[in-house]
C-alpha cells in the first residue's frame, strides 16, 4: 500500500515538474536543459531554512519559489539573447554549474554528504508524516500548480507565449515584448519548479546533489517530450507513463543490478522511436524543432 | 607521449583531409546548405552517415588512449563530450582550427583551475567560459561572424 502512494506521490511532483517545463517548451519553444538546477535550489533553499532557521513549511515554500523566480533571471538574461542550439548550451552550463554549487558549497549545502533529517510539513496542528497524509498535501499542491498553470496559459499571456513560439518576428511586430515575456515565462517555470523541489525534499527527509544532476533534467525534458509539448494534457500522459514503466520492471524478476540500466535504454529507445514515429509526443499539438 | 604523438597524426590526416579533398569540400557544402549540395549531386544521406562513421572513429581512438590512461568504467563517456562541445564552441564552430586551440584552451584551464583554486570548481570554471564566451563571442574564438538571418532561429 505504501508502495502505491509512494509512486502516486512521486508522479504528483514529477507532474508539477513536468508541466512548468511545459510552459517553456511547448508554450514558449525554448528548449531549457536546466529544469533540475531551478528543482534543486527549490529543494536546498526551503531545507536550509526549515532545519537550519526552524521557518514554518508554508512560508519556506513561498520563499524557494520567490529565490527560484529571481535565480531564474540569472540565466535567462543573458541566455535570452541566444538562439536555437547555443540556447540550449548556455542553459546546459547553468545547469551544471547549479549542480557543482549544490555538491562543492560544503559549508551551507553539506555537499556530496546531503542533508538530513528534513522535517515533514506542519499544518493547523496536523502533520504530514505518512505517505497517506503526504499524498494529499502532495496532490493538493500538484492540482493548485496545474490550476495555475492552465489559467495562465488560456489566459492573454499563454496566448502571446504561442505568439512567441510560432513567430518570433511577427509578435515583436505586433508589439509584443518578446525578451520580457520569455523572462516571464522562465521564471514562472522556475518557480513552479521549486515547489516540485520543496515536496520532494521534506517527501524524501534527505536530499543530495544526485538528485538535481544533468540527468535529471534530460529526464523532464524526455517527459515533456514523449507526453506532447504544447498542450496541459501531454506532460501528465507523460509523467504517468515515464514513472509507472520502469515500475512494471519490478515485477518481471529483473535483478536489482540490470534493472536501473534497463530502465535508461527504455527511455532512450521512447525518445527515439516517439522523435520517429510521432514527433509531437502522445498528446501534443506541436512538433518540437 | 603515444597521446601527442597520435593526436599530431591524426590531426594532420584530418586536415588534409578535410582542406584538400572533394570529401571536405562537400562536406562545407552540406553545412551551409544541405539543399543545394543535393542540387549539385552530393549524395546527403551517404555523407551523413559517412560523417558519423568517422567522428565516432575519432572518438574511438581518442577513447582508447584515455583508457589506457585513466581506465574504463560505463559512465565516463558524457562528461568528456561535455567539454568536447564546449570546446568546439570556444575554438570556433565552422572552423577546423577551432576545436583544436579550444581542447588545449580548455585543458589549460583545467590545469590552472586545480592549482589556483581545487579540482571540485573545475566544471564550474569550464562552463562559466563557456556562458561567457556564448554571450560575447557565439562564433568562437577563429570563428567568422554569421549575419542575423544566417542564425537558425
Amino acid at each position: 500500500m505504501n508502495y502505491l502512494l509512494h509512486i502516486l506521490i512521486i508522479i504528483s511532483i514529477y507532474m508539477i515538474l513536468s508541466s512548468s517545463l511545459n510552459i517553456l517548451v511547448g508554450y514558449t519553444g525554448l528548449l531549457s536543459i536546466c529544469h533540475a538546477a531551478f528543482y534543486g535550489i527549490g529543494a536546498y533553499v526551503s531545507v536550509l531554512l526549515t532545519t537550519k532557521l526552524q521557518v514554518n513549511f508554508f512560508a519556506a515554500l513561498a520563499i524557494a519559489m520567490l529565490s527560484a523566480s529571481l535565480l531564474s533571471l540569472i540565466v535567462s538574461t543573458p541566455s535570452l539573447r541566444l538562439k536555437g542550439d547555443f540556447f540550449v548550451l548556455a542553459t546546459l552550463a547553468f545547469q551544471i554549474i547549479g549542480f557543482d554549487i549544490f555538491n562543492n558549497w560544503t559549508p551551507l549545502t553539506e555537499g556530496p554528504y546531503g542533508i538530513a533529517g528534513i522535517p515533514s510539513p506542519k499544518l493547523l496542528g496536523l502533520s504530514f508524516n505518512s505517505p497517506a497524509k503526504y499524498l494529499l498535501l502532495s496532490s493538493a499542491v500538484a492540482s493548485l500548480c496545474f490550476l495555475i498553470t492552465r489559467i495562465l496559459l488560456l489566459s492573454p499571456f499563454g496566448l502571446a507565449l504561442k505568439a512567441v513560439r510560432e513567430d518570433e518576428i511577427a509578435a515583436q511586430a505586433l508589439g509584443k515584448n518578446v525578451t520580457k515575456i520569455k523572462i516571464k515565462a522562465f521564471a514562472i517555470a522556475s518557480g513552479l519548479a521549486a515547489v516540485a523541489g520543496v515536496l520532494f525534499a521534506h517527501y524524501l527527509s534527505f536530499i543530495d546533489p544526485t538528485s538535481f544532476t544533468v540527468e535529471e533534467s534530460i529526464f523532464i525534458l524526455s517527459i515533456v517530450l514523449i507526453g506532447g509539448p504544447g498542450n496541459m494534457k501531454g506532460p501528465i500522459v507523460g509523467t504517468v507513463l515515464l514513472i509507472i514503466i520502469p515500475e512494471i520492471l519490478r515485477f518481471l524478476e529483473i535483478p536489482n543490478s540490470v534493472a536501473p540500466n534497463v530502465r535508461q535504454m527504455i527511455y532512450g529507445a521512447l525518445l527515439v522511436i516517439f522523435m520517429y514515429f510521432r514527433p509531437q509526443g502522445i498528446a501534443g499539438v506541436y512538433v518540437f524543432e | 607521449m603515444l597521446g601527442i604523438i597520435s593526436l599530431l597524426v591524426i590531426f594532420f590526416s584530418y586536415y588534409m583531409t578535410i582542406a584538400h579533398t572533394k570529401f571536405g569540400k562537400s562536406l562545407k557544402a552540406i553545412s551551409s546548405n544541405p539543399l543545394l549540395a543535393e542540387v549539385v549531386g552530393i549524395n546527403l544521406k551517404r555523407y551523413r552517415i559517412g560523417i558519423f562513421a568517422l567522428g565516432s572513429l575519432l572518438a574511438g581512438i581518442g577513447a582508447m588512449l584515455s583508457a589506457l590512461d585513466v581506465g574504463i568504467a560505463p559512465n565516463i563517456g558524457f562528461p568528456v563530450v561535455l567539454i568536447a562541445v564546449v570546446s568546439v564552441v570556444i575554438g570556433g564552430t565552422g572552423v577546423f582550427e577551432g576545436a583544436f586551440l579550444g581542447g588545449i584552451l580548455i585543458g589549460i584551464l583545467q590545469a590552472l583551475s586545480v592549482w589556483q583554486f581545487s579540482a571540485r570548481w573545475q566544471s564550474t570554471l569550464v562552463f562559466l567560459l563557456l556562458i561567457v564566451f556564448l554571450i560575447f563571442k557565439p562564433e568562437g574564438i577563429l570563428g567568422f561572424g554569421r549575419r542575423l538571418e544566417e542564425v537558425k532561429a
